[in-house]
C-alpha cells in the first residue's frame, strides 16, 4: 500500500478501500487443487517446503465454490475440457486463471493429437500464462507474483458489477 | 514353452485351417483364424502345457493397403514363464470378431479401447461402448484415413502457427521481419 498514510501515534492507518480490499485478496490466493497431468507434480513441489507457496498466501481448496485462482497444470483434452469449463463456472467472482505449462497454453507437444484442446485460452480466460514443460516451481510462484500485481491493480469499487472475464 | 511348441500343439489340437501360420521373427508369432479367436485362446489358457493365465494386452493396427485391421494377442504364463504371441486380421469394412472377455477378464477394457480407436467389433462382449473419448465422438481415430474434425461442441480443434500470425501482423503494420 503505497499510498498508505500511517498515523503512528493514535494507531490509524489511512487508506483507500480499494487498496485495502486489494490487499486483503492478493495475501490470501486460495486455489483450486486439481491437475490434469505432469505439472501438477511441479504444482505439489511448489506447495512443499523449498517454494513454499505458503508464504504468498497461497493454499489449495478442494471445491471452487472457496477457489480465487485456478492453475491449470497439464494437458486438457476435449472430455476434460468441459469439465474445467464447469469448474471455472462454479468459481466465485473474482476468479484468475493461472495457465501452466506449454499444454495449458497451447497444446505444446500434443499439438498434432486429435483429442487435446489446443490452449486453455479457448474455454476458460487466462491471465498468467507459464512457459515450460514443465515450468520450474520458481516459474509459478513468479506467476503467483504475477497474479497479485494483477489484484493490486484492480478498481473493485468502479467495476462492480461488471463481469470482469467474461467468456 | 517355446512358441514354436506352442505353435506344434495348436496345430495338433486345430488343424491348418484354423492355425494359419508361424513367423520366426525376432519375437515369433503364430497367425490364427479369425473366427476361431475364443476356441484357441480358451485352450492356450487352461491346456496344463501352456497355462497362459494372464493376458498381457491386445493391440490393433490398420493396414489400409491389404484393407484388414490386425489384432495382436500377448499371453503371458506366470506359471511356465512363457509368452506367446498371437495374430489374427479381421476385414477392415466390417470389422468383427469373438470378444475374450469370457476367457479373460481383462479383456473388457482392452476391447473397449480397440473399439473405441478403431472400430473393431467385438461380439459377446458385456459392454462395448467407448473407454477414452467422450462418448459422442465421431470416427475412430487410429485409422489411418481418420480426418480430424474442425470443431469439438463448441471448442476449435485447431491453432495457428504463432510465426505466421506474427509475420502477417508485421506485414501488414508494413514492417519488415
Amino acid at each position: 500500500m503505497k499510498e498508505n498514510t500511517t498515523i503512528i501515534e493514535q494507531g490509524v492507518i489511512v487508506s483507500t478501500i480499494d487498496g485495502v480490499l486489494n490487499w486483503m485478496r492478493k495475501s490470501s490466493i486460495w486455489y483450486l487443487l486439481f491437475g490434469t497431468a505432469c505439472c501438477a507434480i511441479e504444482l505439489m513441489q511448489a506447495g512443499g517446503p523449498r517454494t513454499d507457496l505458503d508464504r504468498f498466501g497461497a493454499v489449495f481448496r478442494a471445491t471452487p465454490r472457496q477457489s480465487d485462482l485456478m492453475i491449470v497444470a497439464g494437458t486438457v483434452t476435449y472430455k476434460m475440457a468441459e469439465r474445467i469449463r464447469l469448474l471455472y463456472h462454479q468459481m466465485a467472482e473474482p476468479k484468475y486463471v493461472i495457465s501452466m505449462g506449454s499444454c495449458a497454453n497451447c497444446g505444446g507437444l500434443f499439438q498434432r493429437s486429435y483429442s487435446v484442446l489446443k490452449g486453455i485460452d479457448k474455454v476458460v480466460p487466462v491471465d498468467v500464462y507459464i512457459a515450460g514443460c514443465p515450468p520450474r516451481t520458481e516459474a509459478l510462484a513468479e506467476g503467483i507474483l504475477k497474479i497479485q500485481k494483477i489484484m493490486m491493480r484492480e478498481k473493485w469499487l468502479k467495476t462492480r458489477g461488471t463481469k470482469r472475464n467474461f467468456i | 514353452m517355446k512358441p514354436a511348441e506352442v505353435y506344434k500343439l495348436l496345430i495338433d489340437r486345430f488343424g491348418e485351417d484354423l492355425i494359419l501360420a508361424y513367423v520366426e521373427t525376432r519375437n515369433p508369432y503364430i497367425k490364427i483364424n479369425n473366427g476361431y479367436v475364443q476356441a484357441i485362446c480358451t485352450f492356450l489358457r487352461y491346456n496344463p502345457s501352456t497355462k497362459f493365465a494372464f493376458l498381457s494386452s491386445i493391440s490393433g493396427v490398420d493396414y489400409p493397403q491389404r484393407n484388414e485391421i490386425d489384432i495382436v494377442y500377448h499371453l503371458f504364463s506366470p506359471f511356465l514363464n512363457t509368452l506367446c504371441v498371437l495374430k489374427t486380421s479381421t476385414p477392415r469394412d466390417l470389422p468383427e470378431l469373438e470378444s475374450l472377455e469370457s476367457v479373460w477378464k481383462v479383456a473388457n477394457w482392452f476391447e473397449r479401447e480397440i473399439y473405441d480407436l478403431l472400430g473393431v467389433r467385438f461380439t459377446g462382449h458385456s459392454n462395448l461402448k467407448r473407454i477414452l473419448l467422450p462418448d459422442d465422438w465421431e470416427g475412430h481415430p487410429l485409422r489411418k484415413d481418420y480426418k480430424e474434425k474442425n470443431s469439438y461442441h463448441d471448442m476449435e480443434t485447431m491453432r495457428p502457427d504463432p510465426l505466421k500470425v506474427l509475420r502477417e501482423k508485421n506485414e501488414k503494420s508494413g514492417k519488415s521481419q
